[in-house]
């Protein structure tokens, strides 16, 4: 939504004080659609040591991304929460694509509970 | 997955053997900091798909360079009189590694740990002279220690993190291999283990700021007295091919032609007889 001018997402906070954020609905040629919200980490890393006998250094780089799509109402605490246990996925098997299964629902999304993190992953 | 658009060094410094300085590089009189800017190592004007993982190449005598101030691609050095002297052997480089990605725009990420890089890695003519390896060898087979110096910096120069990072580099057996040249021509090995000393800057400018000693423990054969020649090759981790370290150690193989004796008469019980026999040069 457009806020002062601004592209924002619209918040308010749940009975636990936190900020729930909340996925915008439009409505586009008589469709209904909910706006995604796709969130990114993104962690390039080379060797912590590289010798090289030359002035020309080729970099073994490695670059982990993490993604992850929301529909739903979110706290910032749960989309940390979703990037932290890909993390913990996605070194152990890099080629593999995980999703979400977790589905929240309108009441779990105004428990503070589940808005700390307590979502899973499921890999496919 | 996200669109790939660039990947970047950036925060560059450089060890000048008593502080860490941000790295200026020069083109035409003129300097960009390659700390506040970024050295590009991979960008397009198509981005596609990031892969896991993929090499990239940055050469700091012709560095790809994009900064605020300047911000069209150019070419930069490294190696000029405010930046890293032409004459420092072995320099260390620390920096950061960032990648951008593609939206609307380019989103940069800096990874914010440090890395490290030795670059113009520095041995003199003779890497083994000096380091201790064994002149002669009395046996066929022998296990022989062959001892190099190898560049390197102290903990208090960097990290013991990173000191140990270059213990396991050299330690790693794999990354060497050591050949025998001589009368009865020639024999590559890899060593069947190595051993990394403790770093000392005593003795080290002609390596840089310290150097490390390297031993290569090699089974190798002598068929036959004479003299016999050893160079040792290492394989880096910067995907280059491996560099043959300059200079040899030479090695005189006295090979004895021995007889062999036992006891003149054994008794046994079963049909497996144990015998013990002594061999003495004749």
């Amino acid at each position: 939504m457009i806020h002062k001018h601004k592209t924002v997402i619209a918040s308010l906070r749940n009975k636990g004080n936190v900020r729930v954020f909340i996925p915008e609905k439009l409505r586009i040629a008589g469709v209904n659609y909910v706006q995604p919200y796709k969130f990114m980490r993104v962690l390039p890393s080379t060797q912590p040591l590289i010798v090289s006998f030359r002035a020309e250094v080729a970099l073994p780089l490695e670059i982990l991304i993490n993604e992850v799509v929301v529909t739903s109402p979110f706290s910032i605490q749960l989309i940390r929460s979703y990037l932290d246990q890909l993390c913990d996925l996605m070194p152990k098997s890099p080629a593999e694509k995980y999703i979400i299964l977790t589905d929240s629902k309108r009441g779990d999304a105004w428990d503070p509970q589940f808005m700390a993190g307590k979502a899973s992953f499921t890999a496919l | 997955m996200a669109n790939l658009k660039g990947i970047y060094m950036t925060e560059v410094e450089y060890y000048d053997g008593v502080d860490w300085k941000e790295l200026l590089v020069e083109k035409d009189g003129t300097n960009l900091s390659a700390y506040s800017g970024h050295i590009i190592l991979y960008s397009t004007d198509n981005p596609s798909p990031a892969p896991s993982g993929m090499s990239v190449t940055v050469n700091f005598n012709d560095i790809r360079m994009r900064e605020a101030s300047k911000p069209a691609e150019d070419k930069y050095v490294a190696f000029h009189a405010d930046g890293i002297s032409a004459t420092q052997k072995s320099p260390i480089v620390r920096y950061k590694i960032a990648v951008g990605t593609w939206t609307s725009e380019e989103i940069i990420t800096v990874n914010q740990n440090l890395h490290y890089m030795m670059i113009n890695a520095a041995i003199p003519a003779d890497a083994y002279s000096g380091a201790g390896s064994a002149a002669t060898v009395k046996e066929s087979n022998a296990n022989v220690a062959l001892k190099l110096y190898f560049p390197a910096f102290l903990s208090t120069h960097i990290n013991a993190d990173a000191v140990n990072d270059l213990k396991n580099l050299l330690k790693t057996a794999d990354n060497w291999s050591v050949t025998k040249e001589g009368p009865t021509g020639s024999q590559t090995v890899t060593p069947s283990s190595v051993v990394a000393g403790t770093p000392t800057a005593e003795s080290a400018t002609a390596y840089g700021i310290a150097k490390v000693l390297v031993t290569l423990n090699c089974g190798l054969t002598f068929p036959m007295s004479g003299t016999y020649s050893l160079t040792a090759t290492f394989q880096s981790n910067d995907v280059d091919a491996a560099y043959l370290l300059p200079g040899s150690h030479s090695i005189t193989a006295s090979i004895m032609v021995n007889s062999g004796s036992t006891t003149p008469l054994i008794v046994s019980f079963d049909a497996d007889a144990m015998m013990s026999v002594s061999i003495a040069g004749a």
